[in-house]
């Protein structure tokens, strides 16, 4: 019969393509059960959608004072009232949030290259090379974190771009850890054997074969990190030292309404910039945990 | 942190002072705030008053709030105002300003003698003031004070506030002489520097005197009306009552200030009475209207804010071009939301409370339109974006400011809004004081416009300011220069009748505030949150804590 | 093992003179002169020239930074330019103060996150694990100082709780019970990240010991849950913990600076930041490396403890 030898190499495309499917599905699924994880997603989906849609959503310039309408409660004509400068508050949450969400997502995004990349290099070739990646690692882990950032901060006078690059520049070293360490335990195993067997590049097996395997733990952290950026600038805003007016982020907006007097009279002010971070950051924290119990395979949810 | 930063960002010091004696002054009287034994705060001859149950009682104590600890207790070293307020009680000068800002004596007598030429200055001293260790002060301790700053050997900043003093010598026990080498306007102010005891600090060389920590920061011996009692580092300085002050015993027993990390801090830390003497930022003022044991006392401080204009970038050179920027402005608009109303627009670089304060300058009110026809009339014209342009130039610049002070931080963001309205593009950009300082100081110059204030020394001298050879030199830094106005800023320091020289200064400063180099912004309020059982206290523009040994507490 | 330790120390050495270089490096890249040089224009050109001399102030940098050096291995920390005084003084007179609050908001983590994160993993996927891991998670993600001023709106100015801020009431004598009052709400407010963090932490470590095959056989043995859980689990569970203690220190360090700041508290934070507005170069470079000699240190304790702790690490 010629049938099955014709059908044999669909067949086995069938179940890998099918395999790859399940073992993704799994993953999806196990995080859908996550209900925490599942409502931050959907508010983090509105909130980003909002700030990239802001433009259109806004009611008003978020620059735009009206100094005879400061400190209005929330209201039709403001929905959620204004700041001292008579700004509407709706507005530049939003247009906060593309600040705030920025700042989170580009720094996260260099730390994890940076992280990937030096974790990736040390693991795979070892020796030398991984003796020096590491002590560097350890320099940068020593160095007492909130006093470089002050510092540098302060030295390269704080702009996103700044911010942003101080952020990614000091945070990759728990991700190049983590990379280092999947791929120490991964090298030797059997698919990256033969990778190597059938001649492949190192370059080609570091990020065709080992580094897919090991992005399950660093997505996680990466989630993390991306909350701990929007939270890291809010407390640089505090100390002065984060987005520079009149560029609005959550962090000095924040900042800007902590006065005794706001507090008391314009509650609103300080409440709303505050709520912005804690419900993103919690959902960033939601999500990365969800995504955690749903990339490990030692937990099995009911 | 920025807290404390504000505090010396406030205002840069401007401490060039001169002589402002002699009466015919027309400051506004302080408006009595509350107590009755307020009227008797500015006699000297209260040391064996028989009080009534209501008038000043002694005993009680008094906490006052402070956002900064202080660097030391040693004027001659000392460059903070922290350490500032602390050494006005515990030492005494030869004179001291009161709340008119007149020169009056303090340890000494009556006024000076002066020679005819002006270089010889007679002083002569009480009798009988004790330091707190009990020892009398003498003309030796005076000579030895004077002599610090004018020793070569001599490590601290105010070598050239002492340039002009030549000589100092004791003519007896109670009298002293000082040689200038030059007429000296500032020198009357001058020798209001404090008076260091000579038995304590006479055999330390000069040159090892600012490290000199057993007097410095442990132990301090002044004459003043309080004596020092402890410091607790980031948390408090003490200081107790000069039994033996020749003025009388102070009525409280005991002034604590207290460090409070920021502004919020001292306003809640007033408010729940742990705290009861408050500098309150006009920000804060409705708040502390509200607390009911506390009254609040303000006066117009002697400061003015501004923006400066660059006038070595090109875009700033045109005088039309200034007026009509300061035409776009609405002062007065800022002033009543910003500052909540608790300040008056500024039109010259002087203050109001000064007697030179000239009758009448140019005045250039909020016009955009007139602002408009000025730009046009320089060559500005919009361009296809809206924004001005002159030979292909658009008109955009930088405005700076010190972080940490919310008020230009706000004027800042306010220009950029008031300014678009005419065409011009503002970015307004802040930047930490130490950084923002080297932008803007020779040899940089290196900014288009900046929002900064000037605390006002009490002459009114323009010169430090407003001088050609002053751009090298610091203050100057926006390069102004006009030949008539360095010759009255020459002139001025050597004419010794206050109406003639007036007169003078009222034209440097027309001609100014004609120019516009700065747009002046306004005169703003001090506000002082104390409890209402204090009394005695006086309002001095100036110095926060002035006559503290009058204050009382009343039941 | 004392020959790792050993390693480890001598490894310490390269690393916090790296430190040393990048923060001396980045410090003097910085715009601006240490305040205390500008803070008064009325001081003159030639006035400051002379100070700028007198502070060493004009040397090229690698020359400042060896001298540095070698009078920190003499022990001298140097003066601060601000403050006139010998840096040793200005952070002793404040360390006890950061020390005090960074032990205490430790144990207020500890006494407050291992029971309820043991009893979020004893009773897992339960209203109160529900519970308890909302909150924590509502911890890590509250910036810390709105959490502060809100608290000291709500406790010490509303209510009067607490007072709002400072070490003890002032001019009183020691007295513990004024001491605990002045420090619960800004230890309380240091806590909270890792409080949260270590919730979390215990919860997980709980779970996996709960799960393994040991408590599975004393569970068949049919020990009480009780015993099961508190005995053997829990001294288990509770092993990785410790080592992440090494790993907190730092981020108290860093914490500090914001409760220090909101509490007018007097402490190493509140005066790194200030020094660093005023360019007060020998006290950011004393309390930069000794915060990096901590964090050097608590990596490595966590390190050591964990090797103690599992022995299946090799050295």
């Amino acid at each position: 019969m010629a049938k099955p030898e014709i059908n044999l190499p669909n067949d086995i495309n069938a179940q890998t393509l099918g395999k790859r499917r399940s073992l993704l599905s799994i993953i999806v699924a196990k995080f859908f059960q996550n209900k925490l994880a599942v409502i931050a997603l959907v508010v983090l989906s509105i909130i980003i959608t909002s700030a990239i849609l802001a433009p259109l959503i806004t009611p008003h310039d978020p620059n735009l004072q009206n100094l005879r309408h400061r400190l209005e409660p929330p209201g039709p004509e403001f929905w959620l009232g204004t700041d001292h400068l008579g700004r509407d508050l709706f507005s530049r949450l939003l247009y906060g949030g593309r600040v705030s969400l920025t700042v989170g997502f580009v720094a996260m995004i260099g730390a994890v290259s940076i992280g990937t990349t030096i974790g990736a290099i040390a693991g795979f070739f070892g020796g030398k090379v991984d003796a020096f990646l590491m002590r560097l690692v350890d320099v940068i882990i020593s160095f007492p974190n909130i006093f470089l950032l002050i510092t540098l901060v302060a030295v390269l006078e704080p702009s996103m771009e700044i911010l942003i690059l101080v952020f990614a520049l000091l945070s990759w070293t728990g991700t190049s850890r983590l990379v280092r360490g999947e791929f120490l335990t991964l090298k030797n195993r059997e698919f990256v054997l033969a990778a190597r067997t059938i001649g492949m590049s190192n370059t080609r097996i570091i990020f065709g074969q080992i580094l897919p395997s090991a992005m399950g733990p660093v997505i996680v952290a990466a989630t993390l990190a991306v909350g701990n950026f929007i939270l890291a600038e809010s407390t640089l805003s505090f100390l002065g030292l984060g987005i520079q007016p009149p560029r609005a982020s959550w962090g000095n907006m924040l900042t800007y309404s902590q006065s005794v007097t706001i507090f008391r009279n314009a509650v609103w002010y300080p409440t709303f910039p505050g709520l912005a971070i804690l419900i993103t950051v919690l959902c960033f924290n939601f999500i990365g945990d969800g995504l955690r119990d749903a990339l490990d395979p030692r937990i099995v949810e009911k | 942190m920025k807290k404390l930063l504000l505090l010396m960002a406030m205002v840069l010091f401007l401490s060039i002072f001169a002589v402002a004696c002699g009466g015919g002054d027309d400051a506004p009287e302080e408006p009595a705030d509350e107590s009755p034994g307020e009227t008797d705060a500015t006699e000297e001859d209260e040391d064996e008053d028989e009080e009534e149950a209501t008038g000043p009682q002694y005993g009680g104590e008094l906490v006052l709030g402070s956002m900064s600890d202080p660097v030391m207790f040693n004027p001659y070293y000392s460059a903070d105002s922290a350490s500032a307020d602390i050494e006005g009680q515990l030492f005494n000068g030869l004179m001291t300003s009161n709340t008119e800002l007149e020169m009056v004596p303090d340890l000494a007598v009556d006024y000076p003698e002066v020679s005819e030429d002006g270089l010889v200055w007679t002083y002569r001293i009480h009798e009988g003031v004790l330091f707190h260790d009990g020892v009398e002060l003498t003309a030796e301790d005076v000579v030895f004070s004077f002599s610090i700053p004018i020793h070569e050997d001599y490590t601290g900043p105010r070598a050239s506030t002492f340039q002009y003093l030549e000589s100092v010598e004791a003519l007896d026990d109670y009298t002293v002489q000082f040689t200038l080498s030059q007429p000296d306007a500032a020198w009357p102010i001058t020798a209001s520097y404090s008076i260091l005891p000579k038995h304590i600090l006479g055999d330390v060389p000069i040159a090892d005197l600012e490290d000199y920590n057993e007097f410095n920061l442990e132990n301090p011996i002044g004459t003043g009306p309080f004596k020092f009692a402890g410091w607790d580092a980031g948390v408090s300085v003490t200081l107790e009552a000069h039994e033996d002050y020749f003025e009388g015993r102070p009525y409280l027993d005991k002034i604590t200030w207290r460090i409070a990390a920021d502004q919020n801090a001292l306003v809640l830390l007033l408010e729940t009475g742990d705290v009861d003497f408050i500098n309150v930022p006009s920000s804060e003022l409705a708040t502390v209207e509200t607390f009911d044991h506390v009254n609040i006392s303000s006066t117009l401080a002697l400061n003015y804010s501004f923006i400066g204009w660059n006038l070595q970038n090109p875009l700033f050179q045109d005088v039309r071009v200034r007026q009509a920027l300061t035409h776009a402005i609405d002062r007065q608009e800022i002033v009543e939301t910003i500052l909540e109303g608790e300040a008056e627009v500024a039109h010259a670089p002087a203050s109001p409370l000064s007697w030179a304060y000239p009758d009448s300058v140019p005045e250039f009110h909020f016009d955009p339109d007139r602002a408009r026809e000025l730009l046009a009339e320089a060559g500005w014209e919009p361009g296809s974006d809206g924004i001005l342009e002159k030979d292909g130039e658009r008109f955009s610049f930088t405005v700076l400011s010190n972080d940490g002070n919310t008020t230009r931080r706000d004027i800042g963001i306010i220009m950029q809004q008031m300014l678009g309205d005419v065409g011009i593009e503002v970015t307004p950009e802040q930047m930490e004081w130490g950084a923002f300082l080297d932008k803007i100081n020779p040899p940089n110059h290196d900014f288009d416009a900046i929002i900064l204030g000037w605390n006002l020394g009490l002459d009114p001298n323009p010169e430090a300011i407003w001088a050609t050879w002053e751009i090298e030199q610091g203050l100057n830094f926006i390069s102004y220069s006009n030949e008539r106005v360095d010759e009255i800023a020459k002139e001025n320091s050597s004419i010794v009748d206050q109406d003639e020289r007036a007169e003078l200064l009222a034209e440097a400063f027309q001609i100014i505030a004609e120019e516009q180099p700065y747009t002046f912004l306004f005169y703003p309020n001090q506000h002082l949150g104390m409890v209402n059982t204090l009394g005695g206290f006086v309002h001095h523009p100036r110095v926060t804590f002035y006559r503290v040994n009058d204050w009382y507490i009343s039941e | 093992m004392t020959t790792y330790i050993i390693r480890r120390l001598v490894m310490m050495v390269p690393i916090l003179i790296g430190i040393s270089i990048l923060s001396f490096g980045i410090m003097y890249a910085a715009p601006g002169k240490p305040t205390v040089l500008n803070l008064d224009p009325s001081i003159s050109v030639e006035d400051r020239e002379r100070q700028m001399e007198r502070l060493g102030l004009n040397d090229p940098v690698h020359i400042q930074y060896l001298r540095w050096m070698g009078n920190v291995l003499q022990g001298d920390l140097g003066h601060s330019f601000t403050r006139k005084q010998p840096v040793t003084k200005l952070i002793m007179d404040r360390l006890p103060n950061t020390i005090v609050l960074m032990v205490v908001s430790t144990f207020l983590a500890v006494i407050i996150a291992i029971p309820f994160g043991v009893l979020s993993a004893t009773r897992q996927y339960s209203k109160l694990d529900y519970g308890v891991t909302f909150t924590s998670f509502i911890g890590l993600a509250t910036p810390n100082f709105w959490l502060g001023l809100m608290l000291i709106m709500l406790f010490s100015v509303q209510l009067g709780w607490t007072p709002v801020g400072g070490v003890s009431t002032l001019g009183a004598d020691f007295n513990l019970l004024d001491r605990i009052h002045h420090i619960i709400l800004p230890a309380f407010v240091l806590a909270t990240a890792d409080m949260a963090g270590l919730t979390r932490y215990t919860r997980s470590s709980m779970l996996e010991v709960i799960n393994q095959d040991y408590i599975r056989t004393a569970r068949a043995k049919g020990f009480r849950e009780r015993t099961v859980v508190y005995k053997h689990g829990l001294r288990n569970g509770l092993i990785p913990i410790i080592t992440i203690f090494g790993l907190m220190l730092p981020t108290f360090i860093g914490g500090s600076v914001v409760v220090e700041t909101l509490f007018s508290w007097p402490g190493i934070g509140k005066l790194f930041i200030d020094a660093t507005f005023e360019r007060d170069y020998p006290v950011i470079m004393a309390i930069t490396m000794f915060a990096a000699v901590l964090t050097v240190l608590g990596n490595l304790i966590a390190d050591i403890l964990y090797a103690i702790m599992d022995p299946r690490i090799e050295y």
